[in-house]
């Protein structure tokens, strides 16, 4: 039973759950192997859960987090950001971007990436990371704010 | 209104996830679906047998090996319970169905 509706939930939100994986790994596969890890742990847990989505949601950020912990060096950053159909005036700019945001804090690295290149809606986001969407709006205008100044800068 | 530099980030994309990112998700649940399946049957194969051999244990302590009745023995005429080994006894006459039969107790 919990099963099945892992898989309907997973089916729903499989996209949230990637962008929510690689806004804190940073890299494809280790986002993809955070999200398989939490499926398995959540289907084989054998513990009550009463909100199975959070719970979904939950077990991707802290397997997530632990990847990046896991590889403690300096983990080579993968390119996350399409480039492959945009122009190259684009790519060097995403490019930029990547490396400008690296000087953000996660909190705010995070959100920016959900929200401008995952396209989630800040409830989505405010669903994924246990904030209030005030809060996770608050934390985006900051964040593109710096972002911008930290762009300008180079 | 968005300014230029936020119109210039949202032209920008995350690349998607690989091909094998929902086929291997599909393929865990699956497999830990049938790992529990199988691990039901095995407790339910398990039970029946136990209950299995609880009533043949029953059964054979109660009727196969048992307490052979004194009317048991008594329906054998005097020869065959001379070749099972039972030695006749006189002892006390007993009504046997009303019938006015009788039957002597024996032992072994």
């Amino acid at each position: 039973m919990r099963i099945k509706k892992i898989g309907k939930i997973f089916k729903t939100h499989q996209k949230q759950f990637y962008v929510l994986a690689l806004s804190i790994t940073k890299n494809r596969e280790m986002a993809e192997d955070a999200v398989h890890d939490a499926i398995l742990a959540v289907a084989s847990s054998q513990s009550t859960i009463q909100n199975l989505k959070a719970y979904l949601i939950t077990s991707v950020r802290n397997k997530a987090l632990h990847a990046c912990v896991k590889h403690n060096k300096p983990l080579e950053v993968d390119n996350y950001i399409e480039t492959d159909y945009i122009s190259a005036e684009q790519s060097i700019f995403a490019n930029q971007i990547m490396q400008s945001l690296k000087q953000l804090n996660n909190d705010q690295q995070q959100i920016l990436i959900m929200k401008i290149f995952g396209d989630l809606t800040f409830r989505e986001i405010a669903d994924m990371t246990n904030n209030s969407p005030n809060t996770v709006a608050s934390w985006y205008r900051r964040g593109l704010k710096i972002l911008q100044e930290k762009y300008n800068e180079r | 209104m968005k300014d230029n530099f936020e119109q210039q980030l949202n032209q920008l994309k995350i690349r998607p996830a690989s091909s094998d990112y929902q086929p291997k998700a599909k393929a865990l649940l699956n497999e830990i679906s049938s790992k529990k399946k199988a691990l039901n049957w095995s407790f339910l194969w398990a039970m029946g047998l136990m209950i299995s051999l609880g009533l043949n244990i029953y059964l054979y302590s109660n009727f196969i090996n048992g307490n052979k009745q004194p009317d048991l023995i008594a329906k054998h005429s005097t020869a065959q319970k001379r070749r099972h080994g039972y030695s006749i006894k006189q002892g006390a006459m007993i009504p046997y169905d009303g019938n006015n039969d009788v039957i002597i107790i024996l032992e072994n």
